[in-house]
């Protein structure tokens, strides 16, 4: 089943537009990856889906309900949770103060045990203050508080960026382990071996469009035109 | 962890049992003198119709409702970042409301139907105006432009429907507050105790605000000042939230208004113009905006200080206190308050390293 559908987004920032037409389709329970350069428009893409910027033209549809236009909040109660790229930690809060900020619906929520069951690490550090986190504690914490209300779709905006070698292993794990157990999860990255690494289609942008998308692994293979609009080597 | 812990806490002071050792602490010595700073004020305020003159009371009784109406202010400036130049429209509503139900309606002894009208009224409108303009996604500082227009419209309706306002002359002759209930009881209260009410209902206001500030709403509020979007993705309505915590203002505001009016027995339209708006967020700047009890403290110095010194200095007040709004914005950003609360964290190094 098709979970998110984008047809011909076109959207921007006062009158320019940033995203010219993008298409693309997750089918629920997949991981699928969005990859590009620094500035082709991957960060646009996630903010017309959850509603920071409305699309001038073209639909994004969630579960076949045209959700284009929608408020930040109102794609949330949809069950669509974002972490942001800067992460959005409340750095005054402690990490279980953090975790208890998303609304949720207690019929559906996860409970803070269980998102401790993910990420061991932040139950060791439920009582510091997220200013005083590592960034791959940061992006744990986030990924964990927008499990809080159990999504029906995970976006997540370059997890990898700014950790450690080490660490951004660790959170490629905890999110597969969250995948395996049925999440549907779109990750933008520009770290293109993480992603590719966890997401089982992916879609590649240049220039404010989507310039090709296949599985993981014919893209793995067409090193030439990953070199072309990635600029990376895969090996 | 033992089970032969104990803790007995007493206000500031702790007890601690643990493993057949006892250990007693005090509490951080600045929370403690917080509190005595606070209760000694109050003794001193409830004690102060007896030490001082009756002219003097009567502008501390004023200066506490401008400081209700500093309090609502700091509500939407301080915590929701929304910055007002209109307040005094509310401010000034809520006193027409009070001052039209209890002379025009000739029912002088429903002044206290007539503080909740004054809070309801103010509030709805609050509402509305903030829920229309928000929803429709109008960015705060459009908002702030609208509230200026909406001081000035305010003032002018209070001049043009002469009928129910009394025109530029104003509504004279408003009773105190009373309650009656026709062959139960009639209440007057003597024009003295109205101090009493005032400072009650200012310390009653600020425990409000303080309980909604700390409250989950008010936390919130905080984060969408911070961030709007983070804490909309979080799957609360940004819109929602600020509406409610304008409409609140816009009530509170009302009702120090209503009990201006009463106080007075006079209003007129510069009550609800754009002077004594940009006054009230000059209290609030001195004071210290974000605190509460910073906008308290700087309405209340303010206005008493200007009622003493202005007859000294007669047009130079004015200059005077721009000249310290410019001291204040450059050297004490944080306000009275933010210079006292540097010193306490100053303190409290020094007692932490010693």
């Amino acid at each position: 089943m098709v979970l998110l559908e984008l047809s011909d987004v076109h959207a921007g920032y006062g009158g320019g537009n940033v995203i010219n037409g993008v298409s693309l389709t997750i089918e629920e329970g997949t991981v699928v990856s969005l990859l590009g350069r620094n500035g082709v428009g991957k960060t646009t893409t996630l903010r017309s889906i959850v509603g920071v910027i409305s699309p001038d033209r073209g639909t994004v549809s969630f579960d076949s309900l045209d959700i284009s236009g929608f408020e930040p909040h109102e794609t949330y109660k949809q069950g669509i949770s974002l972490v942001p790229e800067d992460r959005g930690i409340f750095p005054d809060l402690t990490v279980s103060e953090n975790l208890r900020v998303p609304l949720v619906d207690t019929d559906d929520e996860r409970s803070i045990a269980e998102i401790y069951g993910y990420f061991p690490k932040l139950e060791e550090l439920q009582d510091s203050k997220g200013r005083n986190l590592s960034g791959g504690e940061q992006q744990m914490l986030a990924i964990g508080r927008a499990l809080r209300q159990n999504p029906r779709l995970l976006l997540l905006d370059e997890p990898s960026e700014g950790l450690a070698p080490q660490i951004i292993e660790d959170v490629g794990r905890a999110i597969e382990t969250i995948a395996e157990e049925g999440m549907t999860i779109l990750v933008v990255e520009q770290n293109t071996k993480f992603a590719l690494d966890i997401s089982s289609h992916a879609y590649i942008m240049a220039d404010g469009q989507i310039v090709m998308d296949g599985s993981t692994n014919e893209l793995r293979d067409d090193e030439e035109r990953l070199e072309k609009y990635l600029g990376v080597h895969e090996t | 962890m033992s089970n032969n812990n104990r803790n007995l806490a007493i206000g500031p002071v702790e007890l601690s049992v643990a493993d057949g050792s006892m250990q007693l602490s005090i509490g951080r010595l600045q929370t403690d003198a917080k509190k005595l700073l606070l209760g000694t004020s109050l003794l001193v305020l409830l004690a102060a119709p007896a030490i001082f003159t009756g002219y003097f009371i009567g502008l501390l009784a004023v200066a506490f409702l401008y400081a209700i109406f500093a309090i609502s202010v700091d509500l939407v400036w301080g915590y929701a970042g929304i910055l007002t130049f209109g307040h005094a429209a509310f401010f000034g509503l809520g006193a027409y409301l009070m001052g039209v139900i209890t002379t025009e309606l000739s029912l002088p002894s429903i002044g206290l139907l007539g503080l909740l009208i004054a809070f309801l009224g103010p509030a709805l409108v609050g509402l509305v105006v903030a829920g229309v303009l928000f929803s429709r996604g109008i960015s705060e500082e459009y908002f702030t432009i609208i509230t200026l227009a909406l001081a000035i419209v305010a003032s002018q309706a209070a001049l043009i429907l002469s009928d129910i306002t009394g025109g530029s002359n104003g509504l004279t002759g408003i009773p105190l507050l009373g309650i009656e209930i026709p062959g139960i009881m009639t209440y007057r209260l003597p024009y003295e105790l109205f101090y009493f009410v005032a400072l009650v209902a200012l310390v009653g206001v600020y425990l409000v605000g303080k309980r909604i500030v700390q409250s989950p709403f008010g936390t919130t509020l905080a984060g969408i000042n911070e961030n709007e979007t983070k804490v909309s993705s979080l799957g609360y309505d940004p819109v929602k939230y600020k509406t409610l915590v304008f409409g609140l203002s816009t009530g509170i505001a009302g009702f120090a208004g209503a009990l201006y009016a009463a106080y007075s027995g006079f209003i007129s339209p510069p009550l609800l113009g754009f002077a004594l708006s940009t006054e009230v967020l000059i209290w609030v700047l001195v004071g210290g905006r974000g605190t509460l009890i910073g906008p308290v403290i700087g309405a209340t110095a303010l206005y008493l200080a200007e009622n003493m010194f202005s007859g000294l200095f007669l047009n130079t007040w004015v200059l005077g206190l721009g000249l310290l709004l410019v001291a204040i914005v450059l050297v004490f950003p944080a306000g009275v308050v933010g210079v006292f609360s540097l010193a306490e964290q100053k303190l409290n190094r020094y007692l932490e390293e010693t």
